[in-house]
């Protein structure tokens, strides 16, 4: 993957607001991002994880404080199309194939490629996330899991260098979920990008990153940073073991 | 096989219903012995429909004309100012209340002002039919276009995607279902308007057929005008119905998207 | 919206099957339905009204504003409505339809239709239009009427710039978009004479075209029934119109009080005009009200010419003056 950033995250506090007046969504959050690494954010909800993400992807300014990407401040760079989006929710184009509704983010980011050059990429995305044969298939047409595997395709289509992801395995069922988080930690090992994971499941944190980020109740405040020390590839077989139980249960603490 | 015989057992229901219709129309006319100046038989309506085919299918052409105009006049015009009101608060804030305005006013009561600020022909018609369908596209098109799942514009701001790509790629085929049931509707009120027009100021068209046919007390007449203004209106809004289900093929149909049980 | 016209006529079964039921009243309480809205040339009904000559022959009448003489002669014809007041050409054409309206008195025997114009742009004769624009009312009898007049008269209509203008006819010419117009003259006429445009104009009466105009109508069966009512109705409405002639500022007083809302210039115009309509050789003889067989056959054959009628039918059954006695 083309060079995955550092990401640096200093004294950020974001407050917005509302009809009910200024909510602090985040304060005083620092936090790095190693290149290449898989750092999960799990926090009570309504703690400014999607905050989070937002500022990161340059889609919000923070109130104070600054996001660095190898050194360098967030807006002074030109972000658009670095960054690939995995919501909770599939959010396909109803009236686009699979196919297409990778094609989209490609169509957008790199429009100098030609046509058939970008729906091979886009197929081999879709061959990765394990959905051979169903491109011509409309989003309706597919189940919940593979919607998610087709955003997942769209996200890394345009080989973004972050891939910020936001609760996404939550609206899924749980073996379905299992099976996708299997998948996303192989092809992580492939493409090796920096990635930003947004949860409220614990153990599906400890499960896939290399460091948690513990964030409080409103407004988030990191309460912990954890590197979680268990050697890749990582299997479902990790849940069994006493260390994982023990650092799930460390975090649950905290967060009571 | 079950889905096709339930789909033919609903087409059968709605001849049903029409026929019933029909007959208990025909059936009142003879039991309560109405004169037929005052109500003709559907038989009676059907004959001369055919006897002045002629004459009625002369003067359906500028209803259809006039109807098409009107109902495109109120598409492009409704689409352009819901796109300003979905995009721009300002815009929403000052347009909102004179359009709703716009819409109570009742048009008719302006009929004699038309016919002077128009003059009589295509104009006036085309005008009321405009102003009388463009409110459900504005109100819809508006809806839909601000319908877009915000995290999805997210997405394509984060991939750098220009507002015009958003538009195109995202929230006009977003809107699309949205214009077309505002389109269903427009495509009646068009009819609706355009007749009003001909009302007003016209010497040609369904609408002067019905209004002359009452002036000389042909009510078969103007029945059959009546009736052919409702093949009219009822083929037009098929005609959107079809062009939607064209365009919109990708949705789900209502029979696949209801579960069969058992 | 797409079953309009079904709708229409399924809104005119109900219609009609409630007005059916509604048919039982109290014998002597009974609705007028008059021609159109309410204005001074129903001066004298009001009048009649309001110095209780209906009262006085036993009768409770209710007015109603009407929607033009074909509604009146529908909703007579049906016997939704007891007694009306509306063009005898229209009572005649309803006749032929199979709505069986019998005209008690012939109110205005002249017809008030006419080329109406500007003083200031003034027509002698018919000829004088070619090359002008004349405003025609194409949703109306009254546009035949100028077709028969032209034919009859040998106009060439062609010559003249016809612009269809309807109900806009006084608005056009105050507007100047027309020269001339079709009309009722002491409708848009003297409107505009009201205003303060001097108006000129020649009747179509004048011009060959004879039409007895507005009257009271009736059912054929209120008469076979309640023959005393109408006998008694006819004589308190025309006693209305007789009494308003000798004291038409009585008839506009009662009337304007009766109306707040009408114009009093307009009202004070309008009401002589209507009332001189009233006078001919045969009421002079005969009182207000009387029609003459040769008089209804002169119009069926206009109407017959105009093809507003497909065959002739027997006049006589259509007017009576028996009522008026």
């Amino acid at each position: 993957m083309p060079n995955a950033p550092h990401i640096s995250i200093q004294g950020l506090d974001v407050r917005y607001r509302t009809r009910a007046g200024w909510v602090t969504a985040l304060e005083g959050l620092d936090l790095e991002v190693p290149p290449r690494s898989f750092v999960s954010v799990v926090g009570p909800s309504g703690c400014g994880k999607t905050t989070l993400l937002k500022v990161v992807s340059g889609i919000l300014r923070p109130s104070r404080g600054r996001v660095l990407l190898d050194g360098a401040p967030l807006e002074t760079l030109r972000l658009e199309g670095q960054v690939g989006f995995v919501f909770q929710r599939p959010l396909l184009l109803p009236w686009r194939t699979a196919l297409d509704n990778v094609v989209l983010a490609s169509e957008i980011v790199q429009k100098t490629v030609p046509r058939p050059v970008r729906a091979a990429e886009a197929r081999r995305w879709l061959g990765i996330t394990g959905l051979t044969g169903f491109e011509d298939r409309l989003p309706h047409e597919l189940s919940g899991g593979m919607q998610q595997r087709v955003a997942l395709s769209r996200a890394l289509v345009f080989r973004p260098r972050i891939l910020l992801m936001d609760e996404p395995f939550a609206a899924l069922d749980e073996i379905t979920r299992e099976v996708l988080q299997g998948e996303l930690l192989k092809i992580w090992s492939h493409i090796e990008n920096t990635i930003l994971f947004i949860t409220h499941s614990i153990s599906e944190a400890v499960l896939l990153s290399e460091r948690v980020v513990v964030l409080s109740a409103r407004p988030g405040r990191v309460l912990e940073i954890l590197d979680i020390p268990f050697p890749r590839p990582r299997t479902e077989a990790l849940r069994a073991e006493r260390e994982f139980t023990e650092l799930v249960e460390h975090i649950r603490g905290k967060l009571r | 096989m079950r889905t096709s015989a339930r789909r033919l057992g609903g087409i059968l229901g709605q001849i049903l219903v029409f026929v019933s219709f029909f007959a208990a129309w025909e059936l009142a006319v003879h039991v309560f012995g109405f004169k037929e100046v005052i109500l003709p038989t559907p038989s009676a309506t059907f004959v001369t429909m055919w006897a002045q085919r002629a004459y009625l299918l002369e003067h359906t052409w500028p209803t259809v004309i006039a109807i098409l105009v009107g109902f495109g006049v109120a598409a492009v015009g409704g689409f352009v100012i819901a796109v300003g009101i979905a995009y721009s608060r300002w815009i929403n804030e000052i347009t909102y209340p004179f359009l709703v305005t716009a819409q109570v006013v009742p048009k008719i009561a302006l009929a004699p002002l038309f016919l002077i600020w128009f003059g009589v022909g295509l104009l006036p018609k085309v005008v009321i039919a405009a102003l009388i369908a463009f409110f459900p596209i504005v109100i819809n098109t508006a809806r839909g276009l601000n319908s877009v799942e915000p995290e999805l514009v997210q997405f394509m701001r984060s991939l750098g995607a220009s507002w015009w790509e958003i538009f195109f790629k995202i929230s006009l085929p977003w809107a699309l279902p949205y214009i077309f049931a505002a389109a269903k509707i427009s495509m009646t009120l068009a009819v609706v308007g355009a007749v009003v027009g001909e009302f007003i100021a016209s010497d040609v068209g369904l609408g002067y057929v019905v209004n002359y046919a009452n002036i000389t007390l042909e009510t078969r007449v103007m029945f059959a005008g009546l009736l052919l203004l409702s093949l009219v209106g009822i083929a037009l809004f098929l005609l959107v119905a079809l062009v939607e289900r064209y365009v919109l093929s990708w949705q789900p149909s209502v029979e696949a998207a209801t579960p069969e049980t058992m | 919206m797409r079953m309009k016209g079904v709708l229409v006529a399924f809104l005119a079964v109900t219609l009609a099957v409630t007005v059916m039921a509604g048919g039982a009243r109290a014998a002597d309480s009974v609705t007028l339905r008059l021609d159109w809205v309410i204005g001074s040339e129903h001066a004298p009904i009001y009048l009649a009204l309001e110095k209780g000559f209906f009262r006085e022959e036993g009768i409770d009448v209710r007015i109603l504003a009407g929607e033009g003489s074909t509604v009146t002669v529908k909703l007579v014809g049906n016997k939704s409505n007891d007694f009306g007041y509306a063009t005898a050409d229209q009572a005649l054409m309803a006749y032929a339809k199979g709505l069986p309206v019998v005209a008690t008195a012939v109110v205005l025997q002249k017809s008030p239709s006419a080329i109406i114009f500007p003083k200031a742009r003034p027509l002698t004769r018919l000829e004088d239009l070619y090359g002008k624009r004349l405003g025609t009312q194409i949703k109306s009898v009254v546009d035949k009427q100028w077709e028969a007049v032209a034919r009859i008269q040998k106009i060439d209509r062609k010559r003249i710039k016809e612009i269809p203008s309807d109900r806009a006819i006084a608005a056009s010419i105050a507007n100047g978009n027309i020269d001339a117009g079709v009309a009722f003259f002491f409708n848009d006429g003297l409107q505009l004479e009201a205003k303060g445009m001097p108006m000129s104009w020649m009747l179509f009466s004048d011009l060959g075209l004879p039409m007895y105009s507005t009257s009271l109508l009736t059912h054929e069966d209120t008469i076979k029934e309640k023959p005393d009512l109408v006998r008694r109705f006819t004589r308190a409405f025309v006693k209305g119109w007789t009494y308003s002639k000798a004291h038409p500022e009585e008839a506009l007083s009662l009337f304007l009080k009766a109306n707040p809302n009408a114009d009093p210039t307009y009202s004070r115009l309008k009401l002589p005009a209507v009332l001189s309509l009233t006078e001919t050789p045969d009421t002079r003889q005969h009182g207000i009200g009387y029609s003459t067989r040769a008089g209804w056959e002169g119009m069926q054959k206009a109407l017959l010419d105009m093809q507003l009628m497909d065959s002739p039918v027997d006049v006589s059954k259509v007017f009576t003056n028996e009522y008026l006695k």
